[in-house]
């Protein structure tokens, strides 16, 4: 076996070879910084929609439903999103999440489906009172069931015809769904579901 | 049929971990940044998903082991250190895939504030997976090459790495599209992990991160190895390999016109797929030239007993050692092949260990245990072979370098 000598530093690494592990640590964080330093350069990306404004999703990745639908009332707002086929607003301290899917075999299934990821993602959130559901204005049918944490609460509506269907997710701190503040049923009294 | 071989392990030959390397410690951090990373997008999902991640596990994990078959024939005459070829696959998976999800999520936000979401969702993996993705895995070779510079002896070396840290990236790549998609899907999450999972393997598998990855890895090993060629030359080919890199990249993820028949789509993107194929495939042409043409000059001192000029010529090539076992089957039967086989494999591990005797110019490089054991495997496989085919051993130990013969 040959044998080399190399020198050490007070570290006890290799002497000479600390600048490539600089210019490599600068290489790595360089277009990370870049990007996310440009992403912070624009500023606020939440844009505020105009009263009226009508919001059109597409399901993802087969883009064979479409669901338009209207906020209700005005001061909704929402951040910049790459998505499709969901689309999360805020209003105040309100959230509502809409979102569209396509080939849905059973709208019980996705009301599950949708309530777990929730729960998963939401520690403390309890979905409860799951029950048949009937829009009074636009007649569309799914189920609904209610959201209950510990400083939070909400609804969860899933709403389909024909294989397409939309999901809508209000949630707002405990006691602030009053009169004042868009239901879920305020919202799919708007949706135009469209497609299979 | 089994003539006893003896394998002599140099100790720490092959060893990744360098503890006083400052680059090795970078490495460290980075896979833990990577591990932290997709823990973070895996974790709220895991315990609802279990099922249908492990079925895409499964499936990425045939996925890769197709892919390290074909990428350990296609190093022709050397056979990576099995701890650098995992490194390089984790730094693919692990830390390349960690930093791409930050660069291109802020990528992503900034072209649709620069134009619109839709434009951004269309033109957006275009433009920031190529950009943010070869950049990270070319820096994994980039890293090895830091660490463990004396396993990049030719250009292959970085070709074959580069495909390492790519497939790696592949592979988690595929697995955090079966997460997202098993959990957007209405109905099931096998059925939304599955769906993608075969989509992925099957129309985009073949030419993916590994052949994007491996020509960039061709020009930094082109590099750091060609040091006869000008300093100019060697940035302008590894700068011109990682612009190929990117650009073939930049094909695959360009959108297929929205609306095409899929009759025309599914030929489109076969298209592609083949296009960058090609150019991979021409790129491992001059490489493997490349490595035969070193094969020969490393051998040329070796005298006939140990190779002869016909097995300089069949060693060219997987397609010509195939004929020449193949040629033994015929006339000898499948006992001949197989010793014929093995013989192929010594003969590669002798180039590796006298190249590497070489570069030390030491001792001697037969002084060498290795060398010296590779050697009397050698020796004993021809012998076998001899008895097999009826053919006596009638070569001169002197006999002339296979050279001079040649």
């Amino acid at each position: 076996m040959g044998e080399a000598t190399i020198r050490l530093n007070r570290f006890g690494l290799e002497r000479g070879r600390l600048w490539q592990t600089v210019l490599a640590v600068v290489a790595i964080v360089l277009p990370m910084a870049l990007w996310t330093g440009v992403e912070r350069a624009i500023g606020d990306t939440t844009e505020k929609l105009v009263p009226g404004e009508t919001i059109t999703l597409h399901s993802y990745p087969v883009a064979d439903a479409e669901l338009q639908f209207l906020p209700p009332g005005s001061g909704w707002s929402t951040g910049l999103s790459l998505s499709q086929h969901r689309i999360e607003l805020n209003r105040d301290k309100v959230s509502a999440t809409v979102q569209v899917d396509t080939a849905v075999d059973s709208l019980r299934r996705l009301l599950d489906r949708r309530a777990d990821r929730l729960t998963a993602t939401q520690p403390g959130v309890a979905v409860t009172n799951v029950r048949e559901y009937r829009n009074q204005v636009n007649g569309l049918e799914g189920y609904r069931a209610d959201l209950y944490g510990r400083n939070i609460a909400g609804t969860i509506v899933v709403v389909g015809s024909g294989g397409a269907a939309a999901t809508v997710i209000t949630i707002a701190p405990s006691g602030q769904f009053d009169d004042s503040t868009a239901s879920a049923d305020d919202f799919v009294s708007s949706f135009v579901l469209s497609g299979a | 049929m089994s003539v006893p071989t003896e394998r002599v392990i140099v100790e720490s030959q092959g060893a990744f971990i360098r503890v006083r390397r400052p680059a090795y410690w970078l490495y460290v951090a980075c896979l833990i940044f990577g591990l932290i990373g997709l823990g973070r997008v895996l974790s709220p999902e895991y315990s609802d998903i279990a099922g249908a991640l492990w079925a895409s596990i499964a499936i990425n994990a045939a996925l890769a082991a197709v892919f390290l078959w074909i990428l350990a024939r296609l190093d022709l005459f050397e056979s990576e250190p099995v701890t650098v070829r995992a490194a390089a696959m984790c730094w693919g998976g692990l830390a390349a895939v960690a930093f791409s999800m930050i660069a291109n999520d802020a990528a992503l936000v900034v072209l649709a504030e620069i134009n619109d979401p839709g434009w951004a969702r269309r033109w957006g993996p275009a433009i920031a997976g190529p950009l943010n993705e070869e950049w990270f895995k070319v820096l994994g070779v980039i890293m090895l090459v830091l660490i463990v510079r004396e396993h990049f002896d030719r250009s292959i070396d970085g070709l074959i790495y580069g495909a390492l840290v790519g497939l790696g990236f592949q592979v988690v790549e595929n697995l955090t599209y079966a997460i997202n998609f098993a959990v957007i899907n209405p109905n099931s999450d096998w059925a939304g992990s599955m769906t993608v999972t075969f989509t992925r393997v099957l129309v985009a598998g073949p030419w993916s991160h590994p052949l994007y990855s491996g020509t960039a890895g061709l020009g930094i090993a082109y590099l750091v190895t060609q040091v006869r060629k000008p300093m100019r030359v060697r940035l302008l080919v590894a700068a011109g390999l990682f612009a190929l890199s990117m650009a073939m990249h930049a094909l695959w993820n360009l959108p297929v016109g929205a609306g095409l028949d899929t009759r025309l789509t599914l030929p489109l993107t076969y298209g592609k797929g083949l296009i960058i194929m090609a150019l991979f495939l021409v790129l491992y042409h001059f490489a493997a030239r490349a490595e035969w043409r070193w094969f020969v000059t490393t051998m040329s001192d070796q005298p006939e007993t140990v190779i002869t000029t016909e097995d300089l010529t069949t060693m060219r090539s997987l397609h010509s050692r195939h004929k020449a076992r193949n040629r033994l089957a015929k006339r000898w039967g499948k006992p001949a092949a197989h010793l014929q086989g093995r013989l192929q494999r010594e003969l590669v591990r002798l180039a590796t260990l006298l190249a590497r005797e070489q570069r030390r110019r030491g001792a001697l490089p037969d002084d060498a245990p290795d060398v010296a054991a590779v050697k009397r495997n050698i020796a004993a496989i021809r012998a076998e072979l001899a008895a097999v085919t009826g053919s006596g051993d009638d070569k001169d130990d002197d006999a002339a370098p296979a050279a001079v013969r040649g």
